[in-house]
């Protein structure tokens, strides 16, 4: 594929420019963008964005660096939408913009040289973590420079699933299928085991196997890689098809991923073969967190007197709009203290790979949400996405590490009351 | 995609962007060359990082087009733009562009409607939105020192921790800035009851366009002109404010907000017209017609009846009892067959999304298409019904969709036009239903902006509500600060070379035609002589001076018009007090303005505005004054505001003449604004003079704060309250228990201050410069509590003097006491 000239305009989708067509500048979304909230410049906020790209679009502006760097400090969390009073889908004409910028083939948009490598990687289950094993022994070796950002992303503890109580069957609730995700199978197995243990003991009926998925695209098109993106979701839902019943709930510990899987439809719409099935694929997907309180039987759980917030992931909040769940849940466990931030519903800066291109301002996104965690004396901070879990991980540490970071599943099975099922005492 | 042209690696001129509206008579309004050579941009820019560190000067095309535009759509790129973080480095910057000779526009988060921050002749935008500092709530004097880049919504999360509030709330107070609030003099639902943002700003800070730091004061004395209330509302067009002290209130004891649907537009224009005639005074009075519900329930599902016709949003605020009988009048003044439903909010929640529904009507017209053009025309409050049947007829009689939302308390109407900037015959029927829409309010004695600004959108349009000198004397008040017209050309005024061409507007014949003669023989006489000309009322507390002719409006009286549902009224200055006051008691109405003597004229306590008792209720003297004519130094019949509550077309030069002594011309008519009669005020007296002041503090952050406290020696403390079985006092704190002591003197006073005599001694007019107002506390001599010295600002003094040259040129006019 030979790159368009840096001269042409911005080449968008349809559905891109429609989404332009909505946009009256109103302002609501720039209160919502944490780059925008970070810098205070007009450049760095959605509704800039946006008119920059549309300028770009028609001609009136230049395809460069400078657009380029513009549009690479999003982070793509799209509070905005949440926001847009107008219901702009602002993450379809960013994904359009990007994915014409990386035809061009110029290095604008992904600065860091390991990412792509990375991004291929997470596709491959075992070799990936393999990668993360080797990844940090080499931590402590001479690495150059352009290295060293990568490794210290990598996971501060070697995880290892532990043993925990089987998974007890059941056959009357419905039908879940647990989607392990490629980073959170990668680095947090445990996390994703916890999971699974805690909604099979919520009355889920587990179905299928869980191993060897590849990724779901969402790291993909998040740089602009839309048409890999494409092909990720096809294999998914094409796996899917086979071997599911149509109503089985398709339930991710990881924010971003679900988010990207309940997209589907909208990412293959103008996919004939694939529009139907995306579509119903979608609106299968659950978080981990909506999943369990929907279950028939409510567990019950017991905190230790710790100080917990909650770092929600962005896109399990402004993309799949299942953000209420986890707070609602941690609202009810007596004995732990649960402090509702202000920023709790903000990205952390995480961004997918956002914090290996960006790590300057992704390091200054989260420092305001530990500030705001520090003030209240927060001792556990509750992640429901693998990107977050590194990035706040990274973030502790570099503040001194009082506060645990800890997956949402994690917790709760450590909180999990077992052995005391409602059912069993009232039928006593 | 097609627009889009082919092109080479430079940007296409802006004049040939997608969607430019053309605005012919905008090419005269650019003093400055628009062909600067381009060197001399470079120039600028290299001299201004000198100035600002790193990164906060940017030249580059990304950046210039992200400050080309705000929310009405067009873009007109800046040459350059800078974002301080420091106040101190505004001044320099301006400085440098004056000596470059370039425009300045200096912006907040661009929410404008009208085209307000559209840079439209390039040059150099100051944005100022990172200006945060200071932040400082005072919440024992009730107000706020703030950078102007603070948000509004900010500053009331602030505010609330404090127990306390910021009355202007504009639909973009999430992101609107206190500094664009100021600039817009911005409204919103709740300045129905509590004001807009002009009643709550107390002092701005800042810079000429030269670059001189400024520092402008509400007058504490009566004779300085009340540039602040001047600067509110300009538009960004006469200075760079980058600081301001703001009053803030006590949050009040809890609200109520209810929904109310109605079959037709009609219905709830009635509705509302009863709301305020029945003197109910809500804290917001919305409304919403049938396809704004459809629109704003497609995306807020904020769970309006999408069945009905219009429906009005209420909020009431005040003690529960208060709510809970005010509510029940409500559901009783709005009952009618045409009424569908009638709803309360049970929770903060469901509150906060009937109200999101209202707030989110802007954005989500963008459905229908990303440019809307809205429109902002105020009228009389009965006029409401009228007003919204010519709307639909003028927008049918062009073939356009209107759908409106309106501030239905303050008579102010949106009526929203969605259009298409390409479609060159749909951009002729909309200027054309605009033109007529806004002739419709003008001629109902309404304004054509109320609180979104004229911008760009409006400016051609002023001469329907002004003659050439009324627009004279706003652009000598634009000289007055700005002599280059540099700051923010092309908005708010008209300053371009076509005023001679605006028709005189016709005038009323009757009496005040003879008084204006009568004024401009006086002048002409004086002007022979050599002599000043002294204006006097009833000659009471000054006597005219041997060596001024004197001009009486002793003879000048009667009422113009009593609008009893508008609460409003106007009347010849030469009336007095006491004959006002008599001619309102039938309609339960009164001028909230407490004379010394009520033989004094209402020209004279006008142009006098001494210290205002009750300032903290009703407010200060300048917020009962919607209006004046009057005749000039030069001969000149002005006439500026409209018995409206909202009205922000060009600057607020009522304000200048509250207060002015006569110094700038002689009033002839004032229009006042009215409210329902308060039966009789509740004195009580405090009885331990050391704790005075924080009594008085004390009783003012009750949610039910007194209309008056006056703290005096010998006297003591004396509050008004106008219902002594209200809870003030019951809730402080032991320091403050002197209140309950307070309450326990409390005795029936028998009737208003100003009926009872002086015997509780106000500032008299001599010696009222010792008094002082604190948080709406009076402060006499004595309490420990003496007046701060401020310095005088040779700045701001030598502004007063320009803009007393704006008037009277040859210094005729005497001045004095009234």
């Amino acid at each position: 594929m030979t790159g368009t000239t840096c001269d042409a305009p911005l080449a968008l989708s349809n559905a891109a420019v429609q989404q332009l067509g909505h946009c009256n500048k109103c302002g609501f979304c720039l209160p919502a963008c944490p780059t925008y909230i970070e810098t205070g410049l007009e450049v760095h906020s959605p509704r800039g964005r946006l008119s920059l790209m549309e300028a770009a679009w028609r001609g009136e502006l230049s395809v460069d660096q400078g657009l380029a760097d513009a549009l690479s400090l999003c982070i793509g969390c799209r509070a905005c939408e949440t926001a847009c009073p107008s219901g702009v889908h602002y993450s379809t004409v960013l994904e359009a913009a990007r994915t014409d910028m990386v035809r061009r083939r110029r290095r604008w948009v992904i600065p860091a040289p390991a990412a792509p490598a990375l991004l291929r990687l997470v596709r491959h289950r075992r070799v990936f973590r393999a990668a993360v094993r080797l990844g940090r022994a080499a931590r402590r070796l001479p690495l150059p420079a352009s290295l060293t950002p990568l490794t210290a992303m990598l996971p501060a503890r070697v995880d290892t699933p532990r043993a925990g109580a089987a998974p007890r069957a059941s056959r009357s609730g419905p039908a879940v299928h647990f989607v392990d995700t490629c980073v959170m199978a990668a680095m947090f197995p445990t996390a994703n085991r916890d999971a699974v243990i805690l909604l099979s003991a919520a009355g889920a009926h587990l179905v299928g196997a869980p191993k060897s998925e590849g990724c779901c695209g969402a790291l993909e098109a998040h740089v602009g890689h839309l048409e890999t993106a494409r092909q990720l979701a096809r294999t998914q839902v094409a796996r899917w098809e086979r071997h599911l019943a149509p109503d089985t709930w398709l339930v991710a510990h990881s924010g971003g991923c679900a988010a990207m899987m309940a997209d589907y439809g909208r990412l293959l719409g103008d996919d004939e073969r694939w529009r139907e099935p995306a579509r119903h694929w979608a609106a299968q997907v659950r978080d981990f967190a909506t999943a369990l309180a929907a279950l028939p039987s409510s567990l019950r759980f017991r905190g230790t007197g710790a100080r917990v917030a909650l770092q929600n992931s962005c896109h399990l909040v402004n993309g799949l709009h299942q953000g209420g769940a986890p707070a609602t849940l941690l609202a009810g466990i007596p004995g732990d203290q649960f402090i509702p931030l202000a920023g709790q519903d903000r990205c952390c800066g995480a961004g997918g790979v956002y914090n290996l291109n960006q790590p300057a301002m992704a390091r200054q996104v989260l420092a305001r949400h530990l500030a705001e965690g520090e003030r209240a004396a927060v001792n556990v901070w509750l992640v429901n996405n693998p990107g977050c879990a590194l990035h706040l991980e990274q973030g502790v540490q570099a503040l001194g590490g009082r506060a645990r970071v800890q997956h949402l599943a994690t917790y709760l099975r450590e909180r999990w009351v077992d052995k005391a099922p409602q059912d069993f005492s009232q039928e006593g | 995609m097609a627009e889009a042209p082919q092109r080479s690696g430079t940007p296409a001129p802006a004049s040939s962007w997608h969607g430019q509206v053309t605005r012919p008579h905008l090419a005269d309004m650019a003093a400055v060359p628009a062909d600067v050579p381009p060197a001399r941009w470079a120039q600028l820019g290299e001299q201004l990082t000198h100035i600002l560190p790193r990164g906060q000067v940017l030249a580059d095309g990304v950046s210039r087009l992200a400050y080309s535009y705000d929310a009405t759509g067009e873009r007109r790129p800046p040459h350059l733009v800078v974002v301080p973080t420091h106040a101190d480095d505004v001044g320099p910057v301006l400085a440098a562009a004056a000596r470059a000779n370039v425009p300045v526009m200096a912006r907040g988060a661009g929410t404008n409607l009208s085209g307000g921050t559209l840079p439209l002749f390039g040059g150099v935008v100051v944005a100022l939105q990172r200006l945060t500092d200071p932040g400082h709530v005072d919440a024992e004097h009730l107000q706020a020192d703030v950078g102007v880049g603070w948000v509004n919504a900010a500053l009331q999360r602030e505010l609330a921790r404090n127990g306390l509030f910021y009355p202007p709330d504009p639909s973009s107070h999430r992101i609107s800035t206190l500094g664009g609030n100021i600039q817009e003099n911005s409204g919103g639902p709740h300045a129905l009851r509590y004001g807009v943002t002009e009643s709550h700003v107390l002092a701005v800070r800042g810079f000429l366009v030269d670059g001189t730091p400024v520092q402008l004061l509400r007058p504490a004395l009566p004779g300085d002109w009340d540039l602040v209330g001047v600067v509110t509302g300009s538009e960004g067009t006469l200075m760079v404010a980058t600081e301001a002290t703001v009053n803030v209130r006590t949050a009040p004891a809890g609200t109520t907000t209810a929904l109310l649907a109605f079959a037709s537009v009609a219905a709830a224009c009635e509705a509302v017209a009863r709301v305020v005639a029945a003197r109910l005074n809500p804290a917001a009075l919305e409304l919403l017609d049938r396809p704004s519900i459809e629109l704003v329930e497609r995306f807020a599902a904020a769970g309006y009846p999408t069945d009905a016709g219009a429906v009005l949003l209420v909020d009431l605020d005040g003690l529960p009892a208060e709510r809970a009988a005010a509510l029940a009048a409500l559901d009783t003044v709005t009952r009618a067959d045409a009424r569908l439903t009638f709803q309360t909010a049970d929770s903060p929640a469901a509150a906060e999304r009937l109200w999101l529904g209202r707030r989110a009507a802007y954005g989500a017209l963008a459905q229908v298409s990303a440019r809307v053009f809205v429109q902002d025309v105020t009228v009389p409050r009965p006029q409401l019904a009228a007003m919204m049947d010519d709307v639909l007829a003028i927008a049918a009689r062009w073939r356009l969709t209107v759908l409106t939302v309106a501030h239905a308390g303050d008579g102010n109407l949106h009526p929203t036009i969605a259009y298409d900037p390409s479609d060159p015959d749909e951009m002729t029927r909309l200027g054309g239903a605009d033109r007529e829409i806004l002739a419709a309010a003008a001629n109902r004695d309404g304004s054509i902006t109320g609180e979104h600004g004229v911008g760009i959108d409006k400016l051609e349009h002023l001469p329907l509500m002004y003659g050439p000198s009324e627009l004279g004397a706003m652009l000598g008040i634009k000289r007055a600060f700005d002599p280059d017209l540099r700051l923010n050309p092309g908005k708010a005024i008209w300053t371009g070379p076509g005023l001679a061409a605006v028709p005189e507007r016709t005038r009323r014949c009757g009496p005040d035609q003879a008084w204006r003669d009568e004024a401009c023989a006086v002048l002409q006489q004086a002007h022979q002589m050599g002599a000043v000309v002294q204006i006097t009322g009833r000659a009471i507390r000054s006597a005219v001076d041997s060596g001024a002719l004197p001009l009486s409006t002793r003879t000048w009286t009667g009422i113009q018009s009593i609008d009893p549902d508008n609460l409003t009224a106007t009347v010849a200055s030469g009336l007095s007090f006491r004959e006002l006051d008599r001619l309102l008691f039938p309609h339960g109405l009164e001028w909230a303005v407490d004379p010394i003597d009520p033989e004094e004229t209402v020209g004279g306590l006008v142009a006098g505005a001494l210290p205002a008792w009750r300032e903290a209720g009703p407010g200060p003297v300048r917020q009962q004054v919607l209006g004046v004519e009057l005749v000039d130094g030069t001969a000149r019949a002005l006439r500026f505001g409209r018995p409206v509550l909202k009205n922000v077309a060009g600057y607020d030069l009522t304000k200048l003449l509250v207060g002015s002594f006569g110094r700038l011309g002689v009033l002839t008519t004032v229009t006042l604004r009215l409210i329902p009669r308060q039966p009789l005020l509740w004195r009580a007296l405090a009885t331990e003079p050391s704790a005075l002041a924080g009594a008085a503090w004390a009783s003012l952050q009750q949610p039910n704060r007194p209309e008056a406290v006056v703290a005096r020696p010998g006297q003591l403390l004396t509050a008004w309250v106008a219902d002594p079985g209200s809870t003030w006092g019951a809730s402080v704190d032991d320091p403050r228990a002197v209140l309950a002591s307070l309450l326990a003197e409390r005795m029936h006073h028998g009737g208003r201050f100003h009926r009872s005599g002086r015997a509780s001694g106000p500032p008299t007019a001599r010696g009222w410069d010792l008094w002082w107002p604190l948080g709406g506390v009076w402060l006499g001599p004595g309490t420990g509590l003496e007046r701060p010295a401020v310095p005088a600002d040779p700045v701001a003094e030598q502004l007063a003097r320009r803009v007393r040259d704006v008037f009277d040129p040859d210094h005729l006019w005497r001045g004095g006491l009234p």
